[in-house]
C-alpha cells in the first residue's frame, strides 16, 4: 500500500470522531465502591509500616544475639574498641542484604553523605572508638531499623526513598538555631564555596559574634576545601559602629596575590552578608597589614553589593559524589540568562554545568516573588540525586535574583526528594549545609 | 449519600470517566481511578476556591490520578525490567481495543492506537482538546500551563500522530488488504 500523507485537519477530524466512552455504573454503586476503596486504603496505609516495623524488629531480634555470640566466640582478649568496630560492621550487613532484594537507592542518602565526606566519616569512627562511647552502637542499630522500614515502603511501590538536598531550607530550622554561611575558598583559590552550618543561638551573642566564634570550628580540610582563615587572624566586631577588626599575627607573611585576593574576597563577602561598614586591618594591634602586591593596607571600606550569580556544581575531586553548589562571580543580567549559562560548565574554574543538556525549560516571571519553570516534554526529570541538585541550583539562582519561590511545571513526577512539585517550592535559606562536630 | 458527590457525579461523571479511559486505555483501571478521583475531590472540596471552574478542577485532579497510576505501573515495570532485561518486549502492554472503537472505521481505530505512542502530555492535550472539547483556555487552566504551551503541545501531538499514522499505514497495509480479501 502506498504511503499516505495525513493532513492536520484530517487528523483533527478523526480525533473528534473517536467514540464516546460511557461508564454504566450507577451513582449508588459508584458511591459504595468508593467508600469500600477508601476503607481499604486506610487499612493499607497502617498495614505497610506495621509489617515493615515488625520485620525490622524480627531482624533485630535475630541479628543482635548472633552478633553478640559472634563476639563472645571471637575471644575475650579483644579490646573494647575493636569490639565496637565489629558491631558497627556487622550492623551494616542487613543493608547489603537489602540491596540485593530491592534497589541500591534505598540507603543512598546515607551512602552519599558518607562518600561525600570520606575523611570526616573515618575520623568520626576513630574518635568514637578511641573514646569507647556506646554512641556508635545505638546509631548503627537505629540505622538498621530505619533502613528496613524504608525497604518495606519501597517494596510497596508507592514510596520512593527520600534523597536529601544539599542546602538549608526553612523547615530545617527548629527555633533556636542560627544559620551561618561562610565563604570558603577551594584549594586553587578560584571559587568561594558558601558553606552553611547551623548553630544554637546564644542570648548574649549577635549573629556576627557567633560567626566569629564558629570560624575555628569549621572542618575545611574534611570538606575538601581550602582554609577560611589561613593566617589565624583574630576577628573582633564592634556592633555599634558596624566595624570589624581583623588582627593578624606579627609573623604573618602575605606574599602572593592569591593570598591577598583570598583575604579580600572573604572579608568583602562578610561585609555584604553582615552589613559591615568598615573593616580595620591590624598587625599585632598596630594599624595596617602588608598584603603582597596590594601593599600596606589599613582598611577595607564598604563595597558594592556583589553581583547576582548563577550557581554551578563544584567537586573538590573525582571521589566526591555530592556537588557543592557554588555561585560564579560574574555579572549576569537576568535569571533566564543565568539558567542558560548554567547549562555549560566553566572549565577554567573547575565548575560543572548544573543543568544537564537533556533538561530544557521555559522561565516565566509570575511576580516579584515567584518564578514559573515549565519543563519541555522530553526533559528528563527523575526523582534522583542529579535532578534534585539541578533543582537546588535553579532555586539558589532564583534566590540570587530575589525570588522567593519557584513553581516547577510539566514534570511527569510530582515529588523530587522532599520537594512536592504540586506546590511552589520555597528557595533555600542558605546553600551547602554541613554539620559541625 | 454525600451531596457533593451526588452533584459531581450527575454533572461530570461521564466526562471524567471518558477522559480517564482515553488516558489509561483500560476500562477497569479507569473505573478504579474514578474512585480515587472522587476520594481526592471530596477530600479537598472545601479547599476548592472557585478560582478555576469546577470542571477544570476535576479534570486536573483526574489527570494527576492518571499520572500517578502511570508512575506506579512504571515502578513495577522498571523493577521487572531490572530483573529480566531481555524480556522488555514481553512487558509491552497492549490493552484490547474497546468495543466502541472496534465498531468504528479503520482510520479511527488507527488513530486510537497511535495515541498510545504519544507522550503523556501530548495525549492529555489531545484528549482534552478533541475528545472532551475543552477550549485552549480551559485546557491551560486544567494543566496549570500557559495557553502558548497548550498550543505548542497540541501542535507537536498532531505532528507525532501524523507520523505514527503514516508508519502504521505502511507497516500494516498488508494486514488490512488481507482482511479486505477475506470479506
Amino acid at each position: 500500500m502506498k504511503k499516505q500523507d495525513w493532513k492536520d485537519d484530517h487528523i483533527e477530524e478523526l480525533l473528534k470522531q473517536l467514540p464516546k466512552i460511557t461508564n454504566h455504573i450507577s451513582k449508588q454503586d459508584m458511591y459504595q465502591q468508593m467508600m469500600i476503596y477508601k476503607e481499604q486504603k486506610k487499612r493499607k496505609r497502617w498495614l505497610t509500616p506495621s509489617v515493615a516495623s515488625a520485620v525490622a524488629v524480627l531482624l533485630l531480634c535475630i541479628l543482635v544475639p548472633t552478633m553478640i555470640n559472634f563476639q563472645d566466640s571471637a575471644g575475650s582478649d579483644v579490646d573494647n574498641s575493636e569490639q565496637e568496630n565489629q558491631v558497627a560492621s556487622n550492623a551494616t550487613q542487613p543493608k547489603d542484604a537489602n540491596d540485593g532484594i530491592t534497589n541500591d537507592e534505598i540507603t543512598n542518602d546515607e551512602i552519599t553523605n558518607d562518600e561525600s565526606n570520606p575523611t570526616q566519616g573515618n575520623t568520626e569512627d576513630k574518635v568514637e572508638n578511641e573514646e569507647g562511647t556506646p554512641k556508635g552502637d545505638i546509631d548503627q542499630t537505629g540505622d538498621i531499623y530505619a533502613q528496613n522500614e524504608q525497604a518495606g515502603d519501597a517494596d510497596d511501590g508507592n514510596e520512593q526513598p527520600v534523597i536529601e538536598p544539599t542546602a538549608v531550607y526553612a523547615e530545617d530550622i527548629k527555633g533556636q538555631e542560627e544559620v551561618l554561611t561562610y565563604s570558603i575558598p577551594d584549594h586553587n583559590v578560584q571559587n568561594f564555596i558558601p558553606i552553611s552550618v547551623m548553630v544554637n543561638k546564644e542570648a548574649e551573642l549577635s549573629k556576627m559574634e557567633l560567626f566569629i566564634n564558629y570560624m575555628s570550628e569549621l572542618k575545611e580540610a574534611e570538606w575538601g576545601l581550602g582554609e577560611l582563615n589561613p593566617f589565624d587572624a583574630d576577628f573582633h566586631y564592634d556592633s555599634s559602629n558596624q566595624v570589624l577588626t581583623v588582627d593578624f599575627h606579627a609573623a604573618t607573611n602575605i606574599t602572593t596575590s592569591s593570598q591577598s585576593e583570598t583575604i579580600k574576597e572573604i572579608l568583602t563577602d562578610m561585609m555584604a552578608d553582615f552589613n559591615i561598614k568598615k573593616i580595620d586591618l591590624l598587625t599585632d594591634g598596630e594599624q595596617g597589614v602588608e598584603m603582597g602586591n596590594e601593599g600596606f593596607t589599613e582598611e577595607i571600606n564598604q563595597v558594592d553589593t556583589p553581583n547576582k550569580s548563577a550557581y554551578y556544581f563544584y567537586y573538590p575531586n573525582e571521589e566526591w559524589t555530592t556537588p557543592f553548589l557554588v555561585p560564579f562571580r560574574k555579572k549576569i543580567n537576568s535569571v533566564t540568562d543565568a539558567f542558560a549559562a548554567m547549562k555549560t560548565g566553566i572549565e577554567t574554574y573547575n565548575l560543572k554545568a548544573s543543568i544537564p543538556d537533556d533538561i530544557d525549560f521555559e522561565t516565566e516571571v509570575v511576580s516579584d516573588e515567584q518564578l514559573l519553570i515549565t519543563f519541555e516534554d522530553d526533559a528528563d526529570i527523575k526523582n534522583d540525586e542529579e535532578t534534585l541538585y539541578t533543582i537546588e541550583a535553579i532555586l539558589l539562582t532564583a534566590k540570587e535574583f530575589e525570588y522567593n519561590e519557584v513553581k516547577l511545571e510539566n514534570t511527569e513526577i510530582d515529588q523530587i526528594g522532599r520537594f512536592d512539585l504540586e506546590k511552589e517550592i520555597q528557595v533555600p535559606v542558605a546553600p551547602n549545609k554541613r554539620d559541625l562536630p | 449519600m454525600d451531596s457533593v458527590f451526588d452533584e459531581l457525579y450527575t454533572k461530570y461523571h461521564q466526562d471524567v470517566f471518558q477522559f480517564l479511559f482515553y488516558m489509561v486505555r483500560d476500562r477497569e483501571l479507569a473505573e478504579d481511578l474514578m474512585q480515587e478521583v472522587y476520594i481526592r475531590v471530596l477530600k479537598s472540596y472545601d479547599k476548592f476556591e472557585g478560582k478555576s471552574s469546577e470542571k477544570t478542577w476535576l479534570f486536573s485532579i483526574a489527570r494527576n490520578v492518571a499520572i500517578d497510576s502511570f508512575r506506579k505501573q512504571k515502578g513495577w515495570k522498571q523493577k521487572i525490567i531490572e530483573k529480566f532485561d531481555w524480556s522488555k518486549q514481553q512487558i509491552k502492554d497492549e490493552h484490547p481495543m474497546p468495543e466502541e472503537v472496534v465498531m468504528q472505521s479503520q482510520e479511527i481505530q488507527m488513530i486510537y492506537r497511535c495515541m498510545e505512542k504519544c507522550s503523556v502530555d501530548q495525549r492529555t492535550v489531545i484528549i482534552m482538546r478533541y475528545i472532551q472539547e475543552l477550549s485552549i483556555a480551559e485546557t491551560a487552566a486544567t494543566l496549570g500551563w500557559t495557553e502558548s504551551k497548550v498550543k505548542t503541545t497540541q501542535h507537536r501531538a498532531l505532528k507525532a500522530l501524523k507520523k505514527n499514522m503514516s508508519d502504521m499505514w505502511e507497516k500494516e497495509g498488508l494486514n488490512s488488504e488481507k482482511t479486505r480479501l477475506e470479506r
